[in-house]
């Protein structure tokens, strides 16, 4: 790493300043800017749509080339993702659902063997 | 209402947030945990790096940059990078602006600097289950304890850096927590129509710079649950009046 410590805190203050516009840009525009009607309705999705987006690519990050075969389900993420999704619809108990897809990708891609 | 009547309102609704979160915890530590030992291996001294945890207060930013420090971008570059994988948060803002537009605004800004994606999340839910009450004391209540976990376990991850035998694929216990978050969302024709056109879009983007990819799915998904609120009944299109409760 080559910045210097003042370079450093200027990039803290400068990403504070892009955090804060980004997160409250609409909360600061005038109300007759603001989404109305199907269009403020629709964006109650966005939230839904942003965990997917962020979530699903990693998930099928090492699937996404192959084929589709039964040996997909050996894959730790998405054997874990469907543990994950199977227990929450069926439980409803995010809690549990978390621990045991946890587990299921722990168990199959053992970690901390790639280190060392 | 009495205010010492409404007091123990918001309280009660601080706490339900929080409750309402609590699943989202394990992972939001795993993120937190992961990002403060990222920023310790790029070569971040202890101050910088609890400056970044504490005051900046965004995974999206702090990952965007780490990668380009010590190479050849300038500052500029660097918070270029860094507002263009924040854009999703302009998206969450409009949804935050219609909840908060009572509020004054020093609560409002300070409530939507730290609204990140799980609470904004289990507000989404809440709002589903059915009306809002004391709507931006259930969100902070949400929003204090995904602070406390992301700062904590920041800090975690900074001290421990060196020891902890943890490799990279670790972070995708938190993703998976951000994906648990997302199934309870999945109710209703407009909800599947976003998910839909969001996951499509952020396959093709997956590998697009900045986030992009990230941020063109929102945009997605948002137009997939338009159209089909449009083309559905109006009592489809809107499940929930909305009250106007703050």
């Amino acid at each position: 790493m080559t910045e210097t410590p003042a370079q450093m805190w200027a990039l803290i203050a400068l990403l504070t300043l892009v955090t804060l516009l980004a997160r409250n840009l609409f909360l600061l525009l005038p109300p007759a800017w603001q989404p109305r009607g199907q269009v403020a309705q629709a964006l109650r999705y966005a939230p839904l749509a942003a965990l997917l987006a962020i979530t699903v690519p990693e998930i099928v990050r090492d699937v996404r080339s192959l084929p589709l075969a039964p040996a997909l389900l050996a894959d730790p993420r998405l054997a874990a993702a469907i543990v994950l999704t199977a227990v929450l619809m069926l439980s409803r108990r995010s809690l549990l659902a978390l621990v045991l897809g946890s587990t299921t990708f722990l168990l199959l891609a053992r970690p901390w063997q790639s280190l060392a | 209402m009495t205010p010492r009547k409404s007091h123990a309102v918001r309280r009660a609704q601080r706490a339900a947030g929080a409750r309402a979160v609590a699943p989202a915890l394990p992972g939001i530590a795993t993120w937190g945990l992961v990002t403060g030992m990222a920023m310790v291996k790029v070569g971040l001294d202890l101050a910088p790096a609890l400056g970044m945890t504490f005051i900046v207060y965004s995974g999206t930013s702090q990952l965007a940059v780490l990668p380009m420090l010590g190479g050849a971008a300038g500052l500029l570059a660097m918070t270029a990078a860094a507002a263009v994988a924040n854009l999703r948060f302009v998206v969450y803002s409009a949804v935050l602006a219609r909840h908060l537009r009572r509020v004054p605004l020093a609560l409002r800004i300070g409530t939507g600097f730290w609204t990140i994606d799980a609470p904004l999340a289990v507000l989404m839910q809440r709002q589903k289950a059915g009306p809002l009450v004391q709507r931006v004391a259930f969100l902070n209540g949400a929003n204090a304890i995904v602070a406390l976990t992301w700062c904590a376990s920041s800090v975690a991850g900074i001290a421990l850096a060196a020891v902890l035998p943890l490799g990279p694929e670790i972070a995708y216990l938190g993703l998976l927590a951000l994906f648990a978050l997302a199934v309870p969302l999945l109710q209703g024709r407009p909800a599947w129509a976003a998910a839909g056109a969001s996951v499509a879009v952020a396959l093709i983007g997956a590998d697009w710079p900045h986030r992009l990819g990230t941020f063109a799915a929102v945009l997605a998904g948002v137009a997939a649950a338009l159209w089909v609120g449009r083309s559905a009944p109006r009592s489809q299109a809107r499940p929930q009046p909305e009250k106007s409760t703050p």
